[in-house]
């Protein structure tokens, strides 16, 4: 029996004991079962991450789930240095969510549910996380879907969520589907699913010259293995083109998307390609695309935060820009620097939502940044902690966002990827203007609607105690782990596992890595100083500059028109093409065919039925004439 | 002049003839009834004729199960003839007809 075991029984216990005495008997103590099994989860975590430093690894079968012939399925468990990594993020993030819930979720009638769905969301990461095999891995991932569709419809009365859980599910379907052909590409090449079997150096170098034209193109069976995994990685971690389901789950309770939208479930993708690594960094056109989806992605999700009103919306879009930033560290071969970021990136977006959750409090749910303003005397440490979220992420040193952005970006000007790199610098500095526009929207100058600023009131201590905490890890995260440079605790506790074999890292000069460093330093900087420009200094800026780029930004306002787009060349067609089957062949032609049949025997009965008379002497008369007729036949004849 | 078989074949087929006439034309049930009662009595006249003729016992016997069956019969007859005129004010065949197709 493994310790490790404990970290799954955990969550495990809780979400069974919830589920099955949750409405009827446990009510609104749910949380008191909910946090146990995390807070056992967290506990085993830390202790875990600690034997891993240690040298302490794991890998085994706790037993076999199926087995068909010669293919095995086993339930196994790997506890390696990026599960300790992983598990340490979930478990600590999911902990200060389930405390804060307490506060947050307070007097909902959904109180027991909300959290049996907690439970069994970070049950689910915890097997991604956690799984020797692809398929667990899989298992993992549907659960955290099925958990991530629950708790975004977690107030399914209202149309709005029920409509954004059905979006994420369908969107995340999709990815699934590359998914699946990926995995089964895994089980027929390598005859098995444990990463054991699959990420062997000789076996992947005896299977790299096999190559396969696919409309017309050539593809390696390691580049049609991984863009089939990386659709999956692109509908689980939001990347362009399947982004659009993020944003509509902010439907859901802030602190789910705290947790699950911002620190864990959606970093599930990026956690993938780096567990994978072995077979993406042999897969040269995959890297590619990787490379610019997530440039892509991290450009796209800038833009549109910039123009948001709506606090989640903003911070919504600035989770799927970071999320293009690890992916595209992990398509340069940062492997580290990617899972380095999800790390850092999961405290403070974690700190950054529950903060929005905090002012949401306050706001009587009112979410538009227009009306907020000069908050910060009302709510301190909301105020406070957000404004660390808001420097850790735009990456100002020594906060925790500095060293892992950085990183990437080093990697990838490192690697000679030089559009990407230039592309995620301007990023960089989008995304400290905007997150310092919401700051200074909500949070500074004067009340827009005193009204609503007149109640406003700082969140119970449930609530800024998890936010305190994830602010210190915000602040000393980075450093801790990155600080120095390239060379950082973190690297050495992952780079035995994220460097794939056979690979060749590129470093670069140590004056190269420090103008870099300055470089990203002074964007960052120049982001904040416009921000404060527009939003403090001269409030009448931002309208001029919406006059002077009116198309810009009603392009980026609505969000490039993805969803416009996505329903005119998707959603319309294949409504008008349903309704012509329903109102054309359906009704026309195959309820046609069988009514017919059924029209037949009713008009042979409509004439029959005249027969029947009713009367008895009718009948009678009828057979007495049968009965002569009869005897007529047979004895005359 | 001597009773022959012919004869009360006759009188036996006579009033089979009169009872089936009787029950397909008139519309009391009662009437009806009554007419049905002298069709099984013509058929009995026809064993008992040929029992006699053919001097075989069993034609006599089945009179008595004949008359067994009109008498079970009658009593269900008229008791159903009760049980409908006090559900629809009628005996009149005629008017009976809610079978109708």
């Amino acid at each position: 029996m493994h310790l490790e075991v404990l970290i799954l029984l955990g969550p495990l216990v809780a979400f069974l004991i919830n589920g099955l005495f949750g409405r009827l008997y446990i009510k609104n103590n749910a949380h008191f079962v909910a946090i146990a099994g995390v807070g056992l989860s967290w506990i085993v975590s830390i202790i875990t991450f600690f034997r891993v430093m240690g040298g302490h690894s794991v890998d085994a079968t706790l037993y076999n789930w199926v087995a068909a012939g010669k293919f095995n399925i086993p339930f196994g468990i790997l506890v390696d240095p990026l599960t300790a990594i992983m598990l340490i993020v979930v478990t600590t993030v999911s902990t200060m969510v389930h405390i804060y819930s307490m506060g947050y979720m307070h007097d909902d009638e959904g109180y027991w549910r909300f959290f049996t769905y907690l439970s069994i969301f970070t049950f689910s990461m915890l097997i991604l996380v956690m799984g020797n095999n692809f398929l667990m891995l899989f298992v993992g991932w549907e659960l955290v879907g099925l958990s991530s569709y629950l708790l975004i419809g977690f107030w399914f009365y209202k149309k709005s969520a029920a409509d954004a859980c059905k979006k994420a599910f369908v969107m995340n379907r999709i990815g699934d589907f590359g998914f699946y052909i990926g995995l089964l590409l895994v089980i027929v090449t390598f005859q098995g699913l444990n990463y054991s079997d699959a990420f062997q150096y000789e076996a992947i170098q005896a299977i790299k010259a096999n190559t396969y034209t696919v409309f017309g193109m050539q593809f390696s069976l390691i580049d049609l293995m991984t863009l089939g995994l990386f659709c999956g990685a692109m509908g689980k971690s939001a990347q362009f083109p399947l982004h659009t389901w993020l944003p509509d789950a902010m439907e859901g309770p802030t602190p789910v998307s705290a947790l699950i939208h911002a620190a864990t479930m959606v970093t599930a993708g990026v956690y993938m390609v780096a567990r994978c690594n072995a077979l993406f960094s042999e897969a040269h056109i995959t890297s590619m695309v990787v490379v610019y989806v997530g440039m892509f992605t991290a450009f796209l999700g800038a833009t549109i935060g910039l123009t948001q009103y709506d606090l989640k919306r903003i911070l919504a879009y600035s989770t799927v820009s970071q999320l293009g930033y690890m992916i595209m560290a992990t398509g340069v071969g940062a492997y580290v620097a990617g899972i380095f970021h999800l790390f850092t990136h999961a405290f403070f977006k974690g700190l950054l939502f529950l903060c929005s959750g905090s002012v949401m409090h306050a706001m009587h749910n009112d979410l538009d940044v227009r009306k907020m303003g000069g908050l910060k005397k009302k709510m301190p440490i909301t105020y406070w902690t957000y404004l660390v979220g808001c420097i850790a992420i735009a990456g100002i040193p020594p906060l925790a966002g500095f060293w892992s952005k950085d990183e990437i970006l080093a990697m990838t000007f490192a690697n000679g990827h030089m559009f990407p790199w230039f592309v995620a610098t301007v990023v960089a500095g989008m995304t400290a203007f905007y997150m310092f526009r919401s700051f200074f929207l909500v949070f500074e100058g004067t009340p827009r609607n005193q009204h609503m600023h007149d109640h406003a009131h700082e969140s119970p201590a449930t609530m800024t105690g998890p936010l305190v905490f994830l602010a210190i890890l915000s602040v000393l995260a980075g450093a801790v782990f990155g600080y120095p440079l390239e060379n950082g605790f973190i690297h050495h506790f992952l780079g035995p596992v994220l460097t794939p074999e056979g690979a060749h890292p590129h470093h670069l000069e140590h004056s190269t890595a420090l103008m870099l460093m300055i470089l990203s330093i002074v964007v960052a900087a120049a982001g904040i100083f416009i921000s404060w420009l527009y939003y403090i200094k001269v409030p009448s800026l931002p309208g001029k500059t919406v006059k002077a780029f009116k198309p810009v930004h009603t392009f980026f306002y609505n969000k490039w028109f993805f969803d416009e787009l996505y329903d005119a060349l998707i959603v319309f067609p294949i409504v008008t093409i349903s309704r012509f089957l329903w109102r054309g062949f359906d009704v026309n032609v195959i309820d046609f065919t069988v009514n017919a049949f059924g029209k037949v025997p009713m008009f042979i009965g409509g004439v029959a039925r005249h027969l029947q008379t009713g009367r008895m002497q009718t009948y009678i008369f009828t057979m007495v004439v049968g009965v002569i007729v009869l005897f007529t036949i047979f004895y005359t004849v | 002049m001597e009773l022959t078989l012919a004869h009360y074949l006759i009188l036996s087929a006579v009033i089979f003839a009169l009872g089936m006439t009787g029950v397909l034309i008139r519309k009391n049930l009662i009437v009806m009834f009554m007419s049905l009662e002298l069709m099984l009595n013509a058929v009995n006249i026809n064993l008992a004729a040929f029992s006699n003729y053919l001097q075989d016992m069993t034609g006599q016997i089945f009179i008595v199960f004949v008359m067994a069956v009109a008498a079970a019969e009658a009593a269900v007859g008229l008791a159903l003839i009760i049980s409908l005129f006090r559900n629809k004010q009628t005996i009149n065949a005629e008017e009976l007809n809610i079978m109708r197709g």
